[in-house]
């Protein structure tokens, strides 16, 4: 009670800084006054009077310091003490504490980047109730394919089985948003009318779908749509619930806003508007009774207290006994049951595998700078070594010296932590950008996200204080320092050479891969390319109008004064999304799933694919005519292996299995990836088919692209202004994004590398100079009894030379963890380039023998006897 | 020459406890007088150490402050005893009644007490 007491009182004058010294001053001289009259009462002259009052009194600063100690928290006192001497000494060697603040801020800041991708896409639970009762229902398809996904009719019959509270379906498309005459397009999702019961999610407004939304196809033209739209589009607009929008061409009245935060389950790609399933049609789907057709997404909720593998072997003897209804699942498949708590994140396991490495790297940078900080450290504690002899001497505390120092690095690491976090956001959205998804994510700091960063900065501030603090342990008033066969200081500079080198061979393979991949011959011709997409099936068109549609596109483009050629494809080269198809292969009768493209006329010439034999598609492969395809060397040499392909035939793989005719064969494009062999591949022209799915059109420009994207937005708006034109982009920068993620760890290491080698080289100087000083007598003993140049430099050389060379090959050894750890990073493979290896090494040896060598050739010439003298 | 003991810093807090208790008010120099008087110079105090100290006995509540006029006029801080403190005083007095009684006992036993 007492000591609270005594606590709080402390602390408020600690923390108010409102040290009552004008009481003190005045009780103390009142005091002295009082014993000096007393004095000079008993016959003493005033001057000696006072002095003995003062001697009476006792060591006056002394008791004024723990007078001062008595009224604050010496704790917090001290602190901020220490603080502002740290700041001090900061301020007065502002180029140590520059680099040490920037590496430091570079290294917390891109773990903090990496986290915040990290802690969206792959922690954080879904905002939603009890999120962990959630499952993501797939199939054994999980073992070969990323997502399996569902037909309508087979999720029907599962929605029936009663294993689990409730079973919601999704299936996620764009959508057009007629907001003010604009037209804006969204992230839709077609959901079942449970959907929100089933993952937990509230609105924040209105009402949420229900299953009554769901029922009679096209019934309920109704929509929720998100906070973040709402705010985005609508401008949180309290009264758009009740109100009708325009989707694509039918009216949906906004029946609520969904609760803030929830974006759908799919953490890096918010949903910003959800229609139930029934309404599938208006929104340009028939999918409702294909039974072949898997397109939704199946989550389910576990009944409280279940356990997840249980239920699936629940759910699979439930489907087995129905296998008799209407429309059977097949019998091969077993449901499979994985945790729903984090939603379905876009984030493959490769990405997720990428994702680690860019962490590991970025632990590593920030391991780095904390070695390079401290041993730049260490060698200014060494220049400060006079400055703690003098400070012990006149009665400092040893633990108050070593909190002294501590400080000095958790001010540092303070001062690294914030500006990390400032760049911490940009450089989390840099990072996205590169996974060459879209993700929308929001990059904000959360708190998560700030005790990570304070963590960090609070570990980095004491392993950058721990090196100064284990040499001044060895500082003392009158102890001189013994000479110590391995320091401290000695340890971290190998360590330092040895991160340097390693980070500079990760990051010159890195570069190296992303010049090998940029070298790669995608097959095309990727320069001067505009891209753009059209979705007219959301504009209305059907199968009847979409043909006159394509046509009016490419005429109007054609028509466009430097666009040198135009066509139209269903997917883009190196882009995330494919389109695969089952085909037989006549030579073997097996079923394959091949990557096929659609494609307008002029495609191959648009994008310089050359034509091995036959011809290109033109404009009168139409549905009437002759039905007709094209196919890859690859896919001849699967199908027709030593035949001509030219003039066979194929089942299509559409209903009723028409009968194509090979017309050509064109050489490979690398559609996938560019480390991989281009697979086989089918071409079918776009004007023979009836869907009006989204395309994306080419242009080649004969000069800059981009200046003819106004020119595309005004031919397009004068076909049909409802048709919107999205995603427009330049296949380079599609290329680009595509080894995006590479080049960022290769800027990252490299820039880490660089800082390192140039403090190694700093390191290395102030451990030489340090012992050169130390040992000035010694040398100069040494010159008077006759040692030679060559004697001195090998006596204080020896020590240098084994640091440098311990470092190289620890270095060398790390290159190879590294460049492990960075694996997955590594397009174009991994490649253990010798040459790299030997001119790194090379590299990092010249600098720390230039850094070495100055110190020792100072050394050697010194002045004996002036040496003797030096002290 | 005969050294002087040091005081310790217990020891010190319960003679200010006791010289305000049974003096009355007094100010940091009186006390710092009175205490050496008492003591009859055996121990010596550094008469400046003493005011941290009552800072310290105020702070826990035994001992309040005001300023008023000393004998030549000047302002200075009394300091007066309190409740809290007389208690503090009567619980330590006991205990170290108690603690010397023990100790005394010790210093009494002779060899041939010890059965």
């Amino acid at each position: 009670m007492k000591l609270l007491r005594r606590f709080f009182r402390r602390l408020l004058v600690a923390t108010t800084g409102r040290h009552d010294e004008a009481r003190m001053r005045e009780e103390l001289e009142a005091h002295l006054e009082m014993q000096t009259a007393e004095n000079i009462r008993a016959g003493r002259s005033p001057e000696e009077a006072r002095r003995q009052a003062v001697l009476a009194f006792g060591p006056i600063e002394a008791i004024k310091g723990s007078y001062r100690d008595q009224q604050g928290l010496a704790i917090v006192d001290d602190f901020v003490q220490d603080v502002r001497y740290a700041w001090r000494q900061l301020r007065k060697s502002p180029l140590f504490t520059f680099t040490a603040v920037t590496s430091l801020a570079m290294g917390i800041g891109a773990n903090a980047a990496v986290f915040i991708v990290v802690e969206r896409l792959l922690l954080r639970p879904l905002p939603v109730s009890n999120p962990h009762e959630l499952v993501y229902v797939t199939d054994d398809r999980i073992l070969t394919q990323p997502s399996p996904r569902f037909s309508y009719p087979f999720y029907a019959v599962l929605r029936e089985t009663r294993t689990l509270n409730g079973l919601a379906a999704r299936f996620a498309l764009g959508v057009n948003v007629a907001v003010n005459d604009q037209i804006v397009r969204a992230n839709g999702e077609l959901v079942s009318g449970n959907y929100f019961d089933v993952i937990g999610a509230g609105t924040s407004a209105g009402r949420s779908l229900s299953p009554l939304d769901d029922t009679a196809p096209g019934a309920h033209p109704v929509a929720v749509i998100s906070e973040r739209f709402w705010r985005r589009v609508f401008a949180a607009d309290r009264a758009l619930v009740g109100r009708s929008v325009r989707l694509n061409e039918h009216d949906f009245t906004i029946v609520g806003v969904a609760a803030e935060g929830f974006s759908g389950i799919s953490a890096g790609n918010p949903t910003d508007i959800w229609i139930p399933l029934a309404m599938q049609r208006e929104l340009g789907r028939g999918l409702l009774t294909e039974a072949r057709t898997n397109w939704l997404e199946i989550l389910g909720r576990l009944r409280p207290g279940t356990d997840r593998h249980q239920a699936a072997d629940a759910i699979n003897r439930e489907l087995q006994q129905r296998a008799s209804g209407p429309s059977p699942p097949s019998p091969t498949r077993l449901l499979v049951l994985l945790p729903g708590h984090r939603g379905s994140s876009p984030m493959g396991e490769e990405r997720r595998t990428a994702l680690m490495a860019l962490f590991a790297l970025a632990g590593f940078a920030l391991v780095l700078a904390c070695v390079n900080i401290a041993s730049l450290a260490a060698v200014r504690s060494a220049a400060r070594e006079k400055e703690m002899a003098i400070r012990l001497a006149i009665g400092a505390y040893r633990s108050r010296l070593t909190r002294q120092l501590l400080t000095e690095g958790l001010v540092l690491a303070a001062l690294g932590g914030v500006i990390g976090s400032l760049i911490a956001s940009p450089l989390a959205r840099a990072l996205v950008s590169a996974q060459s998804i879209t993700i929308d994510l929001d990059s904000s700091l959360g708190l998560p996200v700030v005790l990570f960063v304070f963590l960090l900065s609070v570990l980095a501030g004491i392993a950058v204080a721990l090196l100064p603090i284990l040499s001044s342990r060895r500082i003392g008033p009158l102890r001189r320092r013994r000479f110590r066969r391995v320091t401290a200081q000695d340890v971290v500079v190998s360590l330092q050479i040895a991160m340097a080198l390693s980070m500079l061979i990760g990051a010159s393979l890195l570069v190296q891969s992303v010049r090998t991949l940029r070298s790669v011959d995608p097959g095309f011709r990727a320069d001067n390319l505009l891209i753009a997409r059209l979705d007219p099936k959301a504009a209305g068109y059907d199968s009847n109008r979409i043909n006159r549609f394509w046509n009016a596109v490419l005429e109007e483009l054609t028509q466009i004064p430097g666009a040198r050629s135009v066509s139209l494809a269903g997917t883009v080269p190196l882009a995330p999304t494919r389109q695969r198809q089952p085909w037989v292969n006549p030579a073997s009768g097996e079923k394959l799933e091949i990557d096929t493209n659609y494609v307008g006329p002029a495609y191959f010439q648009t994008l310089g694919i050359p034509l091995v034999g036959g011809r290109e598609f033109t404009k009168d492969d139409r549905r009437e005519s002759r039905m007709v395809l094209i196919v890859n060397e690859h896919l001849a040499r699967t199908f027709w292996p030593g035949q001509d392909p030219i003039g066979k035939g194929i089942r299509l793989p559409d209903s009723g299995k028409p009968i194509a005719e090979v017309a050509g064969v064109v050489r490979d494009v690398k559609y996938r990836d560019l480390r991989d062999e281009a697979g086989p591949m089918f071409y079918r022209p776009v004007l023979q088919t009836h869907s009006s799915d989204a395309m994306t059109v080419h242009l080649r420009a004969s000069g800059d692209p981009y200046a003819l994207v106004n020119a595309l937005r005004l031919a397009i708006q004068r076909i049909d202004r409802n048709v919107p034109l999205f995603q427009i982009t330049t296949l380079e920068e599609q290329l680009d994004t595509s080894f995006a993620q590479t080049r960022q760890a290769a800027m990252l290491s490299g820039a880490f590398g660089v800082i390192a080698l140039l403090l190694s080289g700093i390191g290395i100087y102030g451990v030489t100079a340090l012992a050169v000083r130390r040992r000035t007598r010694d040398i100069g003993i040494r010159m008077a009894l006759g040692a030679r140049r060559g004697d001195i430099a090998r006596a204080i050389g020896a020590r240098g030379i084994a640091i440098i060379a311990i470092g190289l090959s620890l270095g060398v050894l790390g290159a190879f963890g590294f460049t492990e750890l960075t694996a997955t990073l590594m397009q174009g493979g991994k490649a253990l380039d010798a040459r790299t290896f030997v001119s790194m090494t090379a590299l990092l040896a010249f600098v720390s023998l230039l850094a070495f060598a100055i110190p020792v050739r100072a050394a050697t010439r010194l002045d004996a006897l002036a040496a003797i003298r030096h002290e | 020459m005969r050294r002087k003991k040091d005081v310790q810093q217990g020891s010190l807090a319960l003679m200010v406890l006791k010289t305000l208790d049974v003096l009355g008010p007094q100010h940091g120099y009186g006390l710092a007088k009175r205490i050496e008087q008492i003591s009859g110079d055996v121990l010596s105090v550094n008469q400046g150490t003493l005011y941290p100290l009552l800072l310290k006995l105020e702070q826990d509540g035994a001992i309040t402050s005001q300023w008023g006029p000393s004998d030549n006029n000047r302002r200075a801080r009394f300091y007066r005893v309190t409740a809290a403190g007389r208690r503090q005083l009567q619980a330590e007095r006991r205990s170290w009644e108690e603690t010397m009684a023990l100790v005394g006992r010790f210093f009494e036993v002779k060899a041939e007490d010890v059965p």
